[in-house]
C-alpha cells in the first residue's frame, strides 16, 4: 500500500468513477427511502469501488472546489448546479479537503451517507456539515476546513480586536502598590484566600478539593438520567412551564401556533408518543388556568380542539399501514387522545394489522375503550371481522363484567362460523347463569361443530 | 493516530489501571529512592498492569499529542474519574519532552522499576531534560522500552492565535445575534454550533490559555462577552464530565445564549445602577425565562435547541427551587441547567457591573458560590467546577509572600498542589512592574527545602489597572 505515490491516469479514473457514484447516490438517497432496490445497488456499488481503492492506495482525498471535487489539483467531479450540486454540500460549511482512510468499515461509511443525505435535503443556511462530522467522529473519515470561514461569516468587525496591538511595554513600566486595605489582609492572610467585608476565612485547599468516589458516582448517574430522557419530551415539559408562566395575550397566541405546528411535525415523524402527550399537556393546562386565567385556557382549549379535529383519519391509517409510527403503543395513546371519532379507526386496524406489536397495542386501546364504555366497544362489532370480533370477545372475557355478557348474543346470527364458534367457546366457559342462558340460543346453530361445543358447553354448566 | 471511537471497554479499564498506577509510582519515585520497600512496592502492581497489556495488545505504546494522550494509537478519552490522572501524566511528559513511550515484549519488573527512577528523577526545569533522558536510556538497561521526542511545534503554528480570534469572534458572532433577535430574525444557530465545534478542540489543546482569556470582560458590552466565557468555562467542565461530542455542541451553544431572555428585560431593570428588590429580581428572572421563546425555530420542521432552552429557562433557578414560580410544577432541575448556573454566576460575579463596580476576585467569587451550594448551587457539580478552576484561577491576580505580585498562568494537575498553580512574575517585592518569568510554585529551595513562594492572597486586577488578559493575548500575537 503506498499512500504518497502522486496520482496516475487509471487511479484519477478510478476518482472520478468514485465521485461520479458518490454524487449519484447522494442524488437517489434524497429521492428514495434508502432500502430501495435502485439506491441499494448504487450504495454497494460505491462502497465496493471505494473500499477497492481505498485497498490498493490506502487513501482517497478530494478537494473541495464550490461546484467540484478535485484529486491532486485536477477535477474528478463537477456539477455546476447549486441546488443539488454535492462539492457544494461541503463547500457551502467551508470545507476544503476530504478524506477516506484505509480500514474504512461499510458500517462507517453508511453512517457517513446517511448524514450527507440528511444535509443535503436541508436549504443550505439550515445544516452545518463540518459540525455533523465532527460530532460523529468517524475514524477512517477525515476533513479539513477553511481557516477563516467563521471569519467570513462574522459581520466584519471596524477592527480585528485579535490583531490588536497589546502595550508590552507597559509590562515593565511603573508600580504597583498595594492598597492598605489589600496590605493588612495579605499581612493577615498567610497561606489562606482573603474574603471581602469580613466574610469567612477559607483554605484554598478546601475550597477545590477534588471529588470522592461518591461525588463521581453521582455526576455519573446525573449524566445517564438526562440521557435517558427523549429530548423531545423535555422539550414539551419546558415548552408546557413556559406557557404556564406566559400571561402576554400576544406572546401566547404565538406559542399556541408553534405547538400546533410542532405537532403536525411529530405526525409526521410517526413521534405519536409525543404528539399524544402534547395534547395532554394542553388538556393539563387548560384545566389548570380554567380558574386563574380563563382567557387563556380558552385559547388552549380552541386550538387543542382544532388540532383534535384536524387529524386526518385516513392519513393515519396510511401511516399505520405503513408502520411509519414511533411505536405501536404510542399510536393509540394518540387515537385515545383524538377522541371517540377514532375509535373505528383502531377497529379498522385490528381486523387489518397482521404485526403483533401493533395488534396487542390496539387490544390495550379497545380494552380501556370498553372499560370506559361497553356500548362503544360492542357497537364496533361487524360480522365478517373475524381478528377483531374475536378480540372484543377476549376483551369481554377478561372484562369479567356480568354487563358485557348479553353482547354475546348478536353473533347468533354472524355468517362467519369462527366468530361463532369463538363466542360459544367464551360463553361456556363463563360461570354466569345468564350466560348459559345466552349460550342456549346458540343451541339451534346451522353448524354441527357450533351446536356440538354448545352441548358440551351446556353439559358443563349447573 | 485515530480521533476515536475509542478503545473497547476491557482494554481501556486495563489502559486507565495501568496509567493510575504509573502515576502513582511516579510520585512516589520523586520523593523515595528507587530501593525504599515503599517504592517497591508500586512496580510489581504497576508491571503486572503493564504485561498484561502487553500479552494481550502485543505492545503498550503511550504517545502525547497535543495535549491529548493516545494509547496505541487510540486516544485516550477522559472523564471525571480519570481527568485528574491523565493530566497529570500528560503534564509530566511535556515536561519532559516525551512524546511517546513504549513497552514491548519481554519487559521485566527491574525493567519498570529502572525507568519509573529514571523520569522521577529527572529534574524537568533544567535544560534539555529529553537530550538527558535519552542519554540516560541505556538500551543495555532498557532494551525494552523506547522513548521518543515530542513533535517540535513549528514556529509558524501558534494555537494561541486561533484560540485568541475564535474568543472574539464568538463575541461578535453573540453581538449579531442578540441585534438580530431584537429585529426578531432567525438565529442561526448553525454559526453557534460550528463556533463551538472549533473551540472544543483549541479547548483541548490550552485550555489554560482560554481560560486566561476570559479574565476579558465587558468586551463589546456584557451580554455577549458574558456568554462566550460562559460558553467556554461550561465547554471545559462538560469535557471533564465527560459529555460526548454531541452534547459538548448543545451544551457550549445553550451557555452561549443562555441569556438571550435579557432581550425581554426592560433596560431600566437590567442596567439598576443599585441592587434589585424581591418584586423587581422575580419579575426579572420571569422575564429572563419567558426570553426562552424566542429560541424556537420560525420555520416549522427545523430542530429544536432543546438543551438550549433548557439552561436559557433553568439557569436562573436555584436547585431548591426556592425561586421557583409557584405555578410551575417540578422537581429537579437538569444537568445542563445545574451546570451553567454556576458557570454563569461564576463570571458574572467576576466581571464588574453597573450596579457593582468592583468585581469579586476569582477565587472570592468562588468562596462565595461555596457558601451558597445546596440553595442555589449543586453542591457536587460545583466542586468538580471549583477542582478545575482551582483555589486560583487561571488569569487571577496573586500576591506572593515574597511580596512580588504575580499572574495564575496555568493550574496545577495534582490536586493536592491545587494552591500552587504556575504563575507570572508581574512585579518584583518591591513592587516595580517587571514581565517576569513563569515559575511554577511547587519549586522548592534545596537548601531549606521550604517552597520558595507561595500565594497568599488574590487580588482585583481591576482595582490595579492590570489587565491580565494581555498577558494571554501577547502569546497570541
Amino acid at each position: 500500500m503506498d499512500t504518497k505515490a502522486g496520482p496516475n491516469d487509471a487511479s484519477i479514473e478510478a476518482v472520478k468513477d468514485i465521485a461520479l457514484t458518490f454524487a449519484n447516490a447522494i442524488g437517489m438517497l434524497k429521492i428514495f427511502p434508502a432500502d430501495h432496490s435502485s439506491v441499494a445497488a448504487l450504495r454497494r456499488d460505491l462502497w465496493a469501488k471505494l473500499s477497492g481503492f481505498l485497498g490498493a492506495r490506502g487513501e482517497l482525498a478530494l478537494e473541495i472546489g464550490e461546484t467540484a471535487f478535485l484529486c491532486e489539483g485536477q477535477t474528478v467531479f463537477e456539477d455546476k448546479n447549486l441546488l443539488k450540486s454535492l462539492p457544494y454540500v461541503f463547500f457551502k460549511d467551508g470545507m476544503v479537503k476530504l478524506s477516506f482512510r484505509g480500514g474504512l468499515e461499510e458500517s462507517e461509511f453508511l453512517d457517513f451517507l446517511g448524514l450527507v443525505k440528511a444535509d443535503a435535503l436541508l436549504p443550505a443556511e439550515d445544516g452545518d456539515i463540518v459540525s455533523g462530522l465532527w460530532e460523529r467522529e468517524f475514524p477512517h473519515i477525515g476533513y479539513e476546513t477553511a481557516v477563516d470561514y467563521l471569519e467570513a461569516k462574522t459581520p466584519a468587525p471596524d477592527r480585528k480586536p485579535w490583531d490588536a496591538p497589546i502595550d508590552t511595554a507597559a509590562f515593565s513600566r511603573g508600580r504597583i502598590d498595594l492598597t492598605s486595605e489589600d496590605m493588612a489582609a495579605v499581612m493577615k492572610a498567610g497561606l489562606t484566600i482573603g474574603m471581602k467585608d469580613g466574610a469567612e476565612i477559607l483554605n484554598p485547599a478546601d475550597l477545590t478539593a477534588p471529588l470522592g468516589k461518591k461525588e463521581v458516582q453521582f455526576i455519573g448517574s446525573l449524566i445517564d438520567i438526562e440521557r435517558a430522557i427523549p429530548a423531545e419530551k423535555e422539550f414539551l415539559d419546558l415548552f408546557f412551564e413556559l406557557l404556564t408562566l406566559e400571561d402576554r395575550p400576544a406572546s401566547i397566541a404565538t406559542m399556541l401556533q408553534f405547538i400546533s405546528c410542532h405537532h403536525d411535525d411529530l405526525l409526521k415523524k410517526g413521534d405519536f408518543g409525543h404528539a399524544a402527550l402534547l395534547l395532554a399537556q394542553m388538556d393539563a393546562l387548560k384545566t389548570a388556568a380554567a380558574r386563574s386565567a380563563p382567557a387563556k385556557s380558552r385559547d388552549v382549549d380552541q386550538i387543542e380542539r382544532r388540532i383534535r379535529e384536524s387529524v386526518s383519519l385516513s392519513a393515519l391509517k396510511e401511516q399505520a399501514r405503513a408502520g411509519r409510527m414511533d411505536d405501536p403503543t404510542g399510536f393509540f395513546l394518540y387515537l385515545d387522545r383524538i377522541g371517540g371519532r377514532a375509535i373505528p379507526l383502531a377497529a379498522d386496524l385490528f381486523e387489518e394489522m397482521q404485526d403483533g406489536l401493533v395488534r396487542s397495542a390496539d387490544f390495550a386501546f379497545l380494552k380501556e375503550i370498553g372499560r370506559r364504555n361497553l356500548d362503544a366497544l360492542t357497537g364496533l362489532l361487524r360480522d365478517g371481522l373475524p381478528f377483531l370480533c374475536k378480540g372484543i370477545i377476549a376483551i369481554l372475557v377478561q372484562m369479567n363484567d356480568r354487563k358485557a355478557i348479553p353482547a354475546f348474543d348478536r353473533f347468533k346470527n354472524y355468517r362467519d362460523k369462527s366468530i361463532r364458534l369463538e363466542a360459544v367457546q367464551a360463553l361456556a366457559a363463563m360461570e354466569d347463569p345468564l350466560a348459559a342462558k345466552i349460550l342456549q340460543g346458540f343451541a339451534a346453530d346451522a353448524d354441527p361443530e357450533v351446536r356440538e361445543t354448545v352441548r358440551r358447553g351446556l353439559e358443563r354448566k349447573p | 493516530m485515530t480521533e476515536g471511537r475509542g478503545l473497547d471497554g476491557t482494554t481501556r479499564e486495563r489502559v486507565l489501571d495501568f496509567l493510575l498506577r504509573f502515576n502513582i509510582a511516579f510520585k512516589i519515585a520523586k520523593v523515595y529512592e528507587a530501593n525504599n520497600r515503599l517504592f517497591l512496592e508500586q512496580i510489581e502492581p504497576l508491571f503486572g498492569s503493564l504485561a498484561i497489556i502487553i500479552h494481550t495488545e502485543g505492545e503498550a505504546s503511550l504517545a502525547l499529542r497535543q495535549n491529548a494522550l493516545f494509547f496505541n494509537q487510540v486516544r485516550l478519552d477522559f472523564d471525571l474519574a480519570n481527568y485528574q490522572n491523565l493530566r497529570a501524566l500528560a503534564a509530566e511528559f511535556t515536561a519532559r519532552g516525551i512524546g511517546a513511550l513504549t513497552f514491548r515484549e519481554g519487559l521485566t519488573v527491574e525493567e519498570t522499576g529502572r525507568l519509573v527512577a529514571l523520569l522521577a528523577g529527572l529534574d524537568p526545569d533544567e535544560p534539555e531534560p529529553f537530550a538527558r533522558l535519552q542519554q540516560a536510556l541505556d538500551p543495555r538497561l532498557f532494551p525494552h522500552i523506547a522513548l521518543e521526542k515530542e513533535a517540535a511545534v513549528l514556529d509558524e503554528i501558534k494555537p494561541e492565535q486561533d484560540a485568541a480570534k475564535l474568543y472574539f469572534l464568538g463575541i461578535l458572532m453573540l453581538r449579531e445575534v442578540f441585534e438580530k433577535q431584537r429585529r426578531k430574525a432567525p438565529l442561526g444557530l448553525n454559526l453557534l454550533r460550528r463556533w463551538v465545534q472549533s473551540l472544543a478542540p483549541l479547548l483541548a489543546e490550552n485550555e489554560p490559555f482560554l481560560f486566561g482569556l476570559t479574565a476579558i470582560k465587558n468586551f463589546e458590552g456584557y451580554v455577549p462577552n458574558h456568554g462566550v466565557n460562559t460558553a467556554v468555562l461550561s465547554l471545559a467542565l462538560g469535557r471533564r464530565l465527560g459529555l460526548k461530542r454531541r452534547e459538548l455542541l448543545d451544551l457550549g451553544v445553550g451557555a452561549l445564549l443562555h441569556d438571550l431572555g435579557t432581550l425581554e428585560v426592560s433596560p431600566g431593570l437590567l442596567d439598576k445602577p443599585s441592587a434589585l428588590s424581591a418584586d423587581e429580581r422575580r419579575s426579572m428572572e420571569r422575564q429572563l425565562r419567558l426570553g426562552a421563546q424566542r429560541m424556537l425555530p420560525a420555520k416549522s420542521g427545523l430542530p429544536i435547541p432543546v438543551k438550549a432552552f433548557e439552561i436559557a429557562i433553568e439557569h436562573r433557578l436555584r436547585i431548591d427551587l426556592a425561586n421557583l414560580p409557584i405555578e410551575v410544577h417540578r422537581t429537579s432541575l437538569h444537568l445542563f441547567g445545574r451546570l451553567v448556573k454556576i458557570t454563569d454566576a461564576y463570571d458574572a460575579l467576576t466581571t464588574r457591573r453597573v450596579y457593582r463596580p468592583t468585581a469579586f476576585a476569582p477565587g472570592e467569587a468562588l468562596a462565595l458560590m461555596r457558601a451558597k451550594c445546596g440553595e442555589e448551587f449543586d453542591p457536587i457539580l460545583f466542586k468538580a467546577f471549583a477542582a478545575m478552576l482551582g483555589p486560583y484561577p487561571v488569569g487571577s491576580l496573586v500576591a506572593l509572600d515574597t511580596g512580588e505580585l504575580a499572574v495564575v498562568w496555568e493550574s496545577n494537575p495534582q490536586s493536592a498542589f491545587a494552591a500552587r498553580p504556575r504563575v507570572k512574575l508581574i512585579t518584583d517585592a518591591d513592587g516595580k512592574r517587571l514581565d517576569g518569568p513563569e515559575t511554577s510554585l511547587t519549586a522548592a529551595d534545596p537548601k531549606t527545602r521550604k517552597f520558595r513562594r507561595s500565594i497568599v492572597l488574590s487580588l482585583d486586577p481591576g482595582r490595579y489597572g492590570v489587565r491580565t488578559a494581555d498577558y494571554f493575548l501577547r502569546k497570541a500575537r
